[in-house]
């Protein structure tokens, strides 16, 4: 069932029980109403009739008196007046006697005669007609000496209750009838928002998240209408990245590919008499694009482990000197080819620290990559290493492009590249960041636009 | 929230109180003649009666206990809890301020005679009340003052106005 039904159909399960309740009370009160009434009128009666025939008759023979009496008692009543004997024989009845009527038997006439106010309601046994009669005793000399009973026909009475009932049960359909109606226009505005949102959720859920909802209220539905925007904004933003990230690795990886494949052609179709020289040179860029490619990969590898959390390390004990000098031998060829110098300076005093030596070689490589993109020619680059406060210290500084201030909180972000579109995944620093935190160490850069830049490596002895 | 409820449930409850909760007469007994202008007298006399009372004429004057001062019998009808209620009752003039000294029920649908005499000579006058029963008659109450109080004495129907009390 729809939520525009439910809404709706609650309002009307409401407003029924309301009604019918109402309409079960008014009708009852009604019935009441109209029968208590009718019997008081009937007694009110009867009683005046019983205390003046105490005042004034109670000596005298009540068959002798009867007809006068029930003159006087009947006068100020419309309905049938009947006197009884002491023994309940009936002595005169205003609809006139026709030696038929068996008054004794009646329940409040044996009541009357004993001495009590009696009141029946029933049908009347020949005619079968719905009545109500009330008895009274005649009392003179301390003893009941017969009885007077007022019977009035019910009827009217009922014919009026139905009438009245039914003018009530008419009025509260139509009151329900408005009333639905008015909840179905009520629901809408609460269903129109639900469909809404709905609509919305399926096109997301298609692969559209440029759509947006509108917000109609400040309440729940509102607060759901701004999450749902947020999330398609979030979700776009992040297809964005994931698009970009794509075509700018892909060209990445093009880029040493590129290279290797024009440096392996370029020797193939060499003759013989090449040189040496352009042979060495050709393979070691050939070995060192490799490089680059297998990098790149292993960048992209750690990110995505790191995205899932599985990055483990691998902690052994490392000597500092010995790791630095071999980074150093692996890229020199490739500084010199830049004319850029690259220098180490170790400290003696540097302790053996336990750390995953892969992982701090991949962190210094990354740094000293960075420095060589940003460090033109005749630059130098510099790194150290040397124990501080209890802490081992290695610093990387180039004489490169520098970084201005107000990037240098952004460069540990993912995909962060700065300025100049040079090569790389842009995830680098990101990962040399995590690394070094994961070995409980910090990363701090110091930098100056068109100076040179240097990048801080703090880990625990 | 339970405090609420039960704040509710007591001023539903107070409201049948004040309310009532007995059964509404019906509309052909709603029925009574407006407040008519009062004279001086009948707005003295009709102070002493409850709320609703309606003072039937006439009032009779007469010196029931000899001090040469007049006594008034009114009669009245009672509407309490809409039950009518005939009532007669003597008051006297005490210190400036009428009061009312006797009262006895009524009979009947109305007062037909209403009257101060001394029907058996003996110098104290009685108590007439004639009460009416429509069709059926009247019945005559006389009330003498007895062992120093008003006693019912006799009791009699009759047929038609009273004419000369004396011709009881």
């Amino acid at each position: 069932m729809g939520i525009r039904q439910r809404v709706a159909g609650s309002y009307l399960a409401v407003i029924l029980t309301t009604v019918i309740i109402l309409e079960l009370f008014l009708i009852v009160s009604v019935k009441y109403y109209y029968l208590h009434n009718v019997e008081r009128i009937l007694t009110n009666q009867a009683e005046i009739s019983a205390s003046f025939f105490r005042q004034y008759f109670e000596g005298r023979d009540l068959e002798e008196q009867s007809g006068r009496l029930l003159s006087g008692f009947s006068e100020n009543s419309a309905a049938q007046v009947q006197i009884v004997d002491a023994s309940g024989r009936l002595l005169q009845d205003s609809n006139g006697l026709s030696g038929r009527e068996n008054v004794m038997a009646m329940p409040d006439v044996k009541k009357a005669i004993g001495g009590f106010v009696g009141t029946w309601q029933g049908r009347e046994p020949v005619t079968n007609e719905p009545v109500l009669s009330v008895s009274y005793p005649l009392q003179g000399s301390g003893r009941t000496v017969g009885a007077v009973r007022f019977v009035t026909s019910l009827t009217e009475t009922y014919r009026t209750i139905k009438q009245v009932s039914a003018v009530l049960i008419a009025v509260g359909c139509i009151v329900v009838a408005i009333v639905a109606i008015l909840g179905v226009f009520l629901s809408r505005s609460i269903t129109r928002s639900i469909q809404e949102l709905k609509r919305a959720a399926e096109k997301m859920g298609e692969g559209d998240f440029s759509i947006r909802v509108a917000k109609r209220a400040d309440d729940e539905l509102g607060t759901l209408a701004d999450t749902l925007n947020l999330m398609a904004a979030k979700i776009g933003q992040t297809e964005q990245l994931k698009n970009d990230f794509i075509s700018s690795v892909s060209h990445e990886l093009r880029t040493p590919l590129t290279a290797i494949k024009g440096w392996t052609v370029t020797l193939r179709t060499a003759d013989k008499e090449s040189e040496e020289g352009l042979l060495r040179d050709g393979l070691e860029i050939i070995e060192s694009e490799s490089d680059r490619l297998a990098r790149l990969v292993d960048e992209l590898l750690d990110f995505s482990k790191r995205e899932s959390g599985r990055i483990v390390l691998q902690p052994a004990p490392v000597h500092l000197p010995e790791l630095l000098d071999r980074i150093a031998k692996q890229l020199t060829p490739r500084a010199e080819r830049q004319r850029v110098s690259l220098r180490v300076h170790a400290s003696d005093a540097l302790p053996v620290i336990q750390a995953d030596e892969n992982r701090l070689k991949q962190v210094l490589i990354n740094l000293v990559d960075n420095s060589l993109k940003f460090t033109p020619p005749d630059g130098s680059i510099r790194i150290e290493a040397f124990p501080d406060q209890g802490e081992v210290v290695i610093a990387v500084a180039d004489t490169g492009s520098g970084i201005a201030e107000r990037d240098l909180a952004s460069v540990f972000q993912k995909f962060y590249k700065g300025e100049g579109k040079t090569g790389g995944s842009g995830l680098g620093l990101a990962i040399s960041e995590q690394m070094i935190k994961l070995h409980n160490g910090r990363m701090h850069i110091d930098s100056e636009l068109g100076k040179g830049t240097k990048v801080w490596i703090r880990l625990p002895g | 929230m339970i405090k609420r409820l039960m704040g509710t449930g007591i001023l539903v409850l107070a409201l049948f109180a004040v309310g009532g909760c007995g059964v509404p007469v019906t509309p052909v007994e709603l029925l009574g003649p407006p407040a008519q202008e009062n004279d001086a007298a009948d707005l003295t006399f009709l102070a002493l009666l409850p709320e609703g009372a309606r003072l039937l004429h006439p009032v009779r004057y007469g010196d029931v206990d000899g001090d040469g001062m007049n006594e008034a019998v009114i009669v009245y009808e009672e509407n309490v809890h809409s039950k009518k209620a005939m009532k007669a009752a003597l008051v006297k003039k005490q210190q400036e301020a009428w009061k009312i000294v006797w009262a006895t029920n009524g009979f009947g649908y109305g007062l037909d005679y209403a009257g101060i005499h001394d029907t058996n000579g003996d110098g104290q006058p009685e108590i007439l009340l004639g009460w009416s029963f429509g069709a059926g008659g009247n019945g005559l109450d006389i009330y003498e003052w007895t062992n120093q109080q008003w006693m019912l004495k006799d009791t009699r129907p009759y047929d038609g106005p009273l004419g000369s009390p004396l011709a009881l």
